[in-house]
């Protein structure tokens, strides 16, 4: 039996992206239905859930999988040795990265064994390092993030014209820079009002001021700058004083998997308030089939529910903001005998130019203590390697330091040296002050090989084709992680570094851009400067999946500011 | 309060009396277990605070985790007891020269009362998480994550102490 909703704009996907257009749309008086694959969850839960959980470096063990709409399940980091004196490995990956240490699964909060899911199927010479974590449910992925809020540089938007790399945008950053501004406002961005230059120019100051440092944080900038090394204070969507009904940050030092008082942005902020403006959210809605008309005009989507029930869904316009994964593999599945290799389509580029973040770390015990874990997960990054004439050889990066806190790390690697008693404490104490971990995100090239299709041979709970990405990692982006780690052995040597450990391996960061670009030609892009399919005037992409340059910084803030440009093409289309 | 509804609540009482042995770890006849496994803990983590409930907790999912660790928990005791050792540092050299398979039982013991944490892979679950002893030694500098229970900004200062054990 089939149901038929309809309303003036369909959101599919309510993370960051979707809540945001929804919000901002039911607030201008439309009608928008928001459908969300995944569940609703409690905040409350996703803490205990956490203090519950026995591996407390995997940031995806909060956030149990929905039965009809899963997400990656890696558990990369069942910390847990199996014997109290198995070695613990050097040199943890304190990355948000879904590679295993242990290769067995923990258990789940509640007591049932949660084991990889193999959902996001992984290929290709560099699998591993695109193995992403998102979630699907109400909220959306930023619900456990570092909220840091940058904005792209304004030659990240023309790389080809500027270094002869890559792909340009066809718009600039003077055409997003409002747009960055309001999604500053919007999100609750804290940042260094202090004439801090962080190369993208500003008419308006941060929303906030920028929190004060972390003892950490301010010790390695003191080490580091003036040297060859810029270290900043980060913008994050992180309050410094009471904004916009939530209160300010108070150092729980929690912000992955969770921030427990939602002094940090997540998405469910706009979900609440989409629906407080009489949005409507369909939870538990899997959106399997997005219809297109004669006219080349979205007619339907049709979601399944959890019984497995189809329903239709109409609308004027459709907005697909369910991430850069699970967009284009939506409108892969999506062909007809018009459209054989899927919606929105027509050029071939839907599911290709797959990118990431890919990133490399270092860890080292310093000589001096500086106690991370004091204040929130990142303050700080060290930005004079993001732009410059290189770029037209190697990939530009962005390094940051990691202020997690290090005691369960600490204390099972003096677990691990058979200490006991006095020497067990002192060890415990010695290394969670001196130990530093330092991440790096790195630029990469669009390349079409590195694609996502929907696999032929692996389907979920409701029968839907998983999603299969293909991966490799070229020249472009290994020659600056080369020149990255000359740039850790510097840093390790400025802190009289001992216990080094050196992580090569590239890792994926969960900034999934590329899959369904952004260009000014139909024939080799799927989006407009609007991110309106060039195939479909009535269907828009709300994703980091448009990003046709990947840069060095965390995308959420311009798939914010994305967003709110659809939402202004929205209103004034009604 | 009707015959009927007074019966039912005293049903209700004696189920949860039932039940409390196995969420409080109570269990009658483990009293002497209980009490061997709590004595050994106070040597092997040097403190002799430890908390009563906690210790039944960690040894009913000690016992969960491995069908020999009872005995192997009492044979630890024992040798411990025999030889008059008052220090867990002496205790584990002894042992790591002696014996590795009571080794294995001590430092296995020393990690769940640290970290919190018992049973392998899996199957390892959280048996405390706020009072795991490997907060104590850091305890001034930084607070277990997800409360903390500092001031506000108490970030922005240098830990007292820096790196001296409190």
């Amino acid at each position: 039996m089939t149901e038929s909703l309809s309303a003036d704009v369909v959101v599919v996907g309510a993370g960051l992206a979707g809540a945001l257009i929804a919000s901002q749309l039911s607030l201008a008086g439309a009608s928008v239905l928001l459908l969300e694959a995944g569940p609703r969850i409690q905040r409350w839960r996703i803490v205990e859930n956490f203090r519950n959980s026995p591996a407390k470096d995997d940031y995806m063990l909060p956030y149990p999988p929905s039965r009809i709409a899963p997400h990656p399940e890696y558990h990369a980091y069942a910390g847990v040795p199996p014997s109290a004196t198995d070695v613990m490995p050097a040199g943890q990956r304190n990355r948000n990265s879904g590679r295993s240490q242990y290769q067995s699964a923990p258990a789940s909060p509640g007591g049932a064994h949660r084991q990889p899911n193999n959902y996001l199927i992984l290929k290709g010479a560099d699998a591993d390092a695109y193995a992403q974590q998102y979630i699907r449910a109400a909220g959306g992925t930023t619900w456990h993030w570092a909220a840091a809020t940058w904005r792209y540089l304004p030659n990240d938007f023309r790389l080809q014209s500027t270094y002869g790399v890559g792909r340009d945008w066809p718009i600039g950053y003077q055409d997003l820079e409002p747009y960055y501004y309001r999604a500053e406002v919007e999100l609750g961005v804290s940042g260094p009002n202090d004439g801090t230059d962080l190369g993208s120019p500003r008419s308006q100051p941060y929303p906030m001021d920028a929190l004060p440092l972390s003892y950490n944080d301010r010790r390695f900038a003191q080490v580091l700058n003036g040297r060859e090394f810029t270290v900043v204070s980060e913008p994050v969507a992180r309050n410094s004083r009471p904004y916009d009904r939530r209160p300010t940050c108070c150092g729980n030092n929690n912000c992955m998997p969770i921030c427990p008082i939602a002094a940090m942005y997540n998405g469910i902020i706009h979900v609440d308030k989409a629906e407080r403006a009489g949005a409507r959210l369909l939870t538990d809605a899997v959106v399997y089939r997005v219809e297109v008309d004669a006219r080349e005009r979205v007619r339907a989507v049709h979601y399944l529910d959890a019984n497995g029930r189809s329903h239709q869904v109409t609308g004027k316009y459709l907005v697909l903001a369910a991430n850069g994964i699970e967009t284009p593999k939506l409108l892969l599945i999506s062909a007809d005998k018009r459209h054989p290799g899927g919606i929105a389509n027509s050029s071939d580029q839907v599911g290709r130019n797959m990118m990431d973040h890919p990133g490399t770390g270092i860890s080292f015990l310093a000589r001096e203590p500086l106690w991370p874990g004091r204040g929130p997960m990142e303050m700080t990054s060290i930005i004079n390697f993001r732009d410059g004439a290189f770029r037209s050889q190697y990939a530009a990066k962005k390094l940051h330091l990691n202020n997690a806190q290090q005691t369960r790390k600490a204390a099972l690697k003096a677990l691990s040296l058979g200490l006991t008693g006095r020497g067990l404490d002192l060890e415990i104490r010695r290394r969670s002050a001196h130990l530093v971990n330092i991440n790096s995100f790195h630029d990469l090239l669009p390349d079409p090989e590195n694609r996502l299709v929907a696999s032929t041979e692996h389907k979920d709970a409701l029968g839907i084709p998983q999603p299969e990405v293909t991966y490799t990692i070229g020249d472009y982006t290994r020659k600056s992680a080369r020149h990255t780690r000359e740039l850790y052995t510097t840093i390790a040597r400025l802190f009289g570094a001992t216990e080094i450990e050196f992580d090569d391996e590239f890792a994926p960061n969960n900034h999934i851009m590329g899959s369904v670009i952004m260009g000014s030609d139909p024939g080799t892009s799927v989006v407009d400067g609007q991110c309106r399919t060039h195939d479909c005037e009535n269907l828009f992409l709300a994703t980091s999946g448009v990003m046709p340059a990947a840069g060095t910084m965390n995308c959420s803030l311009t798939i914010a500011a994305l967003s709110l440009r659809i939402a202004d093409v929205l209103k004034e289309s009604r | 309060m009707d015959r009927r509804r007074i019966l039912r609540s005293v049903v209700w009482v004696v189920a949860a009396a039932a039940l409390r042995p196995r969420l409080g770890g109570a269990l009658p006849n483990n009293e002497a277990a209980e009490n061997t496994f709590f004595d050994l803990s106070r040597l092997l983590t040097g403190r002799a605070d430890l908390d009563r409930q906690a210790s039944s907790r960690l040894l009913l999912a000690l016992e969960g985790a491995d069908g020999a660790f009872s005995s192997r928990m009492a044979a630890l005791a024992d040798f411990a007891r025999t030889h008059g050792f008052t220090a867990v540092e002496l205790l584990a050299v002894a042992l790591d020269a002696q014996d590795s398979q009571l080794a294995a039982v001590l430092h296995r013991i020393i990690a769940a009362w640290y970290t919190g944490v018992v049973g392998d892979g899996p199957a390892s679950e959280v048996i405390e998480y706020r009072y795991a002893l490997m907060f104590e030694p850091v305890a001034d500098a930084v607070s277990p994550c997800s409360y903390c229970e500092f001031a506000p900004l108490h970030w922005t200062s240098a830990p007292s102490g820096l790196s001296e054990l409190a």
